[in-house]
């Protein structure tokens, strides 16, 4: 942090203060001047909420004396200002503390207090600070056995905040977070405007609300041919919108989020789909399988496109040889099965006069190897794949600690994709046993 | 996938301190190290390039060559071919600047294109602050953007300080040739103060903050908001300070290097409003007390063609405290002599210097020794500007650690709309604090080839943090070009640590 941000939170923290003891004073539970069991109360409380964990003895007691000391100065509003300011502009607020117990367990091995669970489960659901029932049940030592994660979570992701986190990891999963910046030629592509792209947000949302937060199977996720279809996109899909909008059955062109509008137009150019970048996103995020970028001179190797060929053919004539063969053997089946949709997701069976050719083949996978006929047929073999089922218990772990995996998480990582496949995919059970596990519950001293 | 939500301080499953709420949303370390505070220093009829221009070998080597070492033993170019070799940045041996050699990137091989000749000074002036081609009618995506008018609305934006913001362009040109004129139209839409005279620009900056002064009567002492801003940071440091100290016993080495930075920045604010409380209190005639005491009103009677270096350096005292007290954070300095008839009068030339080298008005005989002593007075003026703010403790260091200080100009080699390459000084650090270092990569001659000054203004908004900005529609955008795309080639590279 410079002194420019310091500037910036020292000014925002006071500002927040302030609004709050306006409010707090002009309700019913106003503090009176000389009441110091209430003043005890409101500062312990606040602590408790700002700090994640109620505060030390010496903590409270400084904030008590500057308090007094800026009440005797000001009045007391003024000192209840500048306490709770002081609150606020610390780590312990501006940073998340995973420093574990004092002792460490085993070696260098720390695990989080359970104050400290409280806020990494709560940042992970909800991306905000723990509300006041997590915290009550860190306090009364119940959050952290199997039942007490699962009710918490449970509750957490039906409340109104608690599905942020969920639909944020689907978004970066499927690189749909920056959607609202995504834009298309005017000229070709007139209807994707603002609401165009809320309407499809909305329903790469409701897809997730369906298939992950009420219970369903990740499976499902990948393979449902159904949309939330609003008006805006009922045009789009080639359905009539249901009024008022709901989920409808998108037809057989269509088999999960990948198939949707967001995910599509994200994926694509401007004025263009961009088929690799597409095939790219499923090795890299849905099966774990990352390719390297291609080299720097890739574009340099003179081609001359062969009149009359689809620009699948050329690709392939293309990158047939040389360095380029490696990757694009496995990448070029893949990617231009998605020429059937263009940059903003209509189904499509001619690409610049010619037959579109769907077909493609999974090669060198682990086990979703197999031919396909069109992209529905492709989201089938990866929705049968043990390899997709784990990579998505793997992008949760790296999404859930923001870090990539180590060689001790694999007992872990084993463990919850045991119980994702015993609870039929379902990826709210799969979480409960993520947050129980040990990558989510210890960290390792570096002091 | 990416981890750009809670990685800021965790590494790889250890313990510590994860980026959460306020810090872990937004914010880069560009941001966080990005100097504060900007001062432009106008050089009238900018530099003579090849005073400038090492000769073979040193000039040969294509990276940014270390200015410390003796640059008197340096062979330099010619100013008009026949003429013996020159060396005007042998200024930086002297005693009194030797010692900024480490605060200074010279910055060679920029031309202003995108312009023609024929166009006035005034144009002129207002290209070189706006990277705008005048003569043609594409203006590109910010065709009213003055670069010190940009970094002080984006970065300062919304500011609420003890004392008030009052970024703008502080202009001392005391001409009647329109270059004036031209720095105050950049300031469209921004607020500014525009003085004229030296006086005038010392009661726009101070005369509400210390009311007495201005009759020579004792100061009033500090305002009502400033004695309770200052009470009210003391208060908060003290708690935070402990905090702080006592979390840090539990961290591993980078984390504690994250705590010592925010505890770096915390300090810096802290001096910077009692140093605006101290100097409200104390007199200023005394010259004790005070950290950074501000400084006496000048004597509006100073005739700029004869005082025109003492101007120089009374305009940056009073500007590097106006800083130091939060007055202003974004100023233009425009300092020329002139009369009627003889333009960009030097100490040390004679008449006009721009006249003469430009239009004519000197012998090929008088060119040289002309040129060297403007290039040397105003290499001297934009050093002593630099001490100026060297002098004034900030954090741990200096207010110039945190403040940019460069020049510009429409011209080069004394000639108007310049199509050979000018010289840039950009000096000053970037307040990286406890990880030492700075953020400009400062005590180097970076040397490029055919490059824009577009390019230079778009490196110093990013040097600054700032990298995007309003455009002509309204709508928020990334800053990657400055004026038409067809003279901008994206920032100059390594500029910035």
């Amino acid at each position: 942090m410079g002194a420019t941000d310091f500037e910036k939170v020292d000014r925002l923290t006071y500002g927040t203060a302030q609004h709050f003891v306006t409010k707090l004073q002009a309700g019913s539970s106003r503090c009176a001047q000389g009441d110091m069991a209430c003043l005890d109360a409101l500062l312990g409380g606040q602590g408790r909420r700002v700090f994640r964990r109620p505060l030390e003895v010496v903590e409270l007691k400084a904030y008590k004396e500057l308090y007094a000391k800026e009440a005797l100065r000001k009045g007391h509003d003024a000192g209840l200002v500048l306490a709770l300011t002081a609150m606020l502009q610390p780590p312990h607020f501006l940073y998340r503390s995973e420093l574990g117990g004092v002792m460490p367990v085993e070696g260098t091995l720390l695990r989080l207090t359970d104050w400290e669970y409280a806020a990494a489960l709560s940042f992970l659901l909800t991306r905000s600070t723990p509300d006041d029932a997590v915290l009550d049940a860190a306090a009364a030592g119940t959050l952290r056995a199997p039942q007490g994660v699962a009710a918490q979570i449970t509750r957490l992701l039906a409340s109104k905040r608690g599905s942020a986190g969920v639909l944020d990891f689907y978004e970066r999963w499927l690189g749909v977070h920056e959607f609202a910046e995504v834009e298309k030629d005017a000229k070709l592509f007139p209807m994707f405007d603002a609401a165009f792209k809320m309407a499809a947000r909305r329903e790469f949302h409701e897809t997730v609300r369906a298939e992950v937060l009420a219970g369903g199977s990740f499976r499902n996720l990948l393979l449902t041919s159904k949309g939330f279809v609003e008006a805006k996109l009922a045009a789009v899909y080639g359905v009539r919108a249901p009024v008022p909008a709901a989920q409808a059955d998108l037809g057989l062109a269509r088999a999960g989020l990948l198939t949707q509008v967001a995910f599509l137009a994200s994926a694509s150019k401007e004025n263009d789909t961009n088929p690799l970048h597409v095939a790219k996103t499923i090795f890299d995020q849905v099966l774990c399988q990352p390719f390297p970028s291609p080299p720097d001179n890739a574009l340099l190797v003179p081609f001359t496109p062969m009149p009359g060929a689809s620009r699948r053919q050329n690709m392939d004539l293309r990158t047939a040889g040389g360095a380029c063969q490696a990757c694009h053997k496995i990448l070029n089946g893949v990617a231009f099965s998605f020429d059937a949709y263009d940059p903003i997701g209509r189904h499509r069976k001619k690409l610049d006069g010619l037959d579109i050719d769907t077909s493609g083949e999974f090669i060198n996978t682990r086990d979703a190897n197999g031919r396909f006929a069109n992209v529905p047929e492709m989201m089938r073999l990866l929705a049968a794949s043990t390899q997709v089922s784990e990579c998505h218990v793997m992008q949760w772990l790296r999404y859930s600690l923001g870090r990539a995996e180590t060689d001790a998480d694999r007992p872990s990582l084993a463990r919850a994709h045991e119980v994702f496949a015993q609870k039929g995919w379902n990826v709210l059970a799969m979480l409960t046993e993520l947050s129980l596990s040990d990558a989510f519950v210890y960290r390792r001293s570096t002091r | 996938m990416k981890f750009d939500r809670r990685d800021l301080i965790r590494r790889f499953g250890f313990a510590g301190l994860v980026a959460g709420t306020l810090m872990g949303q937004r914010g880069s370390a560009r941001a966080a190290t990005a100097p504060r505070r900007l001062l432009l220093f106008y050089t009238p009829a900018g530099f003579f390039s090849s005073c400038w221009q090492p000769a073979e070998p040193w000039a040969g080597e294509s990276a940014a060559k270390s200015l410390n070492l003796p640059l008197s033993e340096i062979t330099f170019g010619r100013i008009r071919a026949g003429n013996p070799r020159q060396n005007i940045l042998d200024v930086l041996d002297e005693p009194k600047y030797v010692g900024l050699k480490e605060d200074l990137l010279v910055i060679d091989g920029v031309d202003m294109r995108g312009i023609e000749r024929g166009d006035v000074h005034p144009n002129g002036i207002k290209a070189a602050l706006r990277g705008r081609p005048i003569l043609t009618d594409d203006p590109g995506p910010f065709p009213n953007m003055s670069i010190d008018r940009v970094i002080g609305a984006n970065l300062f934006q919304g500011t609420q300080r003890p004392v008030r913001l009052k970024s703008a362009n502080l202009n001392l040109g005391l001409g009647n040739y329109g270059q004036q004129g031209a720095i105050r139209d950049c300031s469209e839409g921004g607020t500014s103060l525009e003085p004229t005279r030296i006086d005038q620009m010392w009661d726009l900056l101070f005369q509400d903050f210390m009311p007495g002064m201005a009759g020579g009567t004792a100061p009033t002492g500090p305002s009502p908001a400033l004695s309770d801003a200052w009470e009210r940071r003391k208060l908060l440091s003290s708690v935070s300070r402990g905090e702080l100290e006592g979390l840090k016993r539990r961290l591993g080495a980078d984390e504690r290097l994250a705590m010592d930075r925010h505890l770096e920045a915390m300090n810096e604010i802290t001096l910077q409003v009692e140093n605006s409380y101290k100097s409200a209190l104390a007199r200023p005639a005394t010259g004790a007390g005070p950290r950074a005491p501000v400084p006496a009103r000048p004597n509006g009677a100073l005739d700029p063609k004869y005082d025109l270096v003492a101007m120089s350096g009374l305009a940056a005292g009073s500007i590097a405290n106006a800083m130091a007290h939060d007055r202003i954070r974004v100023a233009v300095i425009h300092t020329f002599g002139q009369t009627n008839n003889t333009s960009y009068w030097y100490p040390g030339s004679t008449g006009g210097y721009h006249d003469g080298v430009a239009h004519g008005g000197l012998k090929v005989a008088q060119v040289v020794p002309a040129a060297m002593s403007a290039g040397r007075t105003l290499l001297r003026m934009y050093l002593d500007i630099l001490l100026a703010f060297k002098a004034i403790p900030e954090g741990s260091g200096t207010l110039l650690d945190s403040t940019t200080v460069a020049t510009f100009s429409d011209m080069s080699n004394g000639d108007h709309l310049f199509k050979v390459p000018g010289l840039f000084l950009l000096g000053g650090g970037g307040g990286l604090g406890a990880s030492g270092g700075r953020h400009w990569r400062t005590g180097r001659y970076a040397k490029f080839v055919d490059r824009g000054h577009n390019d230079l203004i778009v490196s110093l908004a990013h040097g600054m943090g700032v990298t995007e900005a309003i455009d002509g529609a309204g709508a928020r955008q990334p800053l990657t070009q400055i004026g038409s795309a067809r003279y901008n080639n994206g920032p100059l590279p390594g500029l910035t640590a």
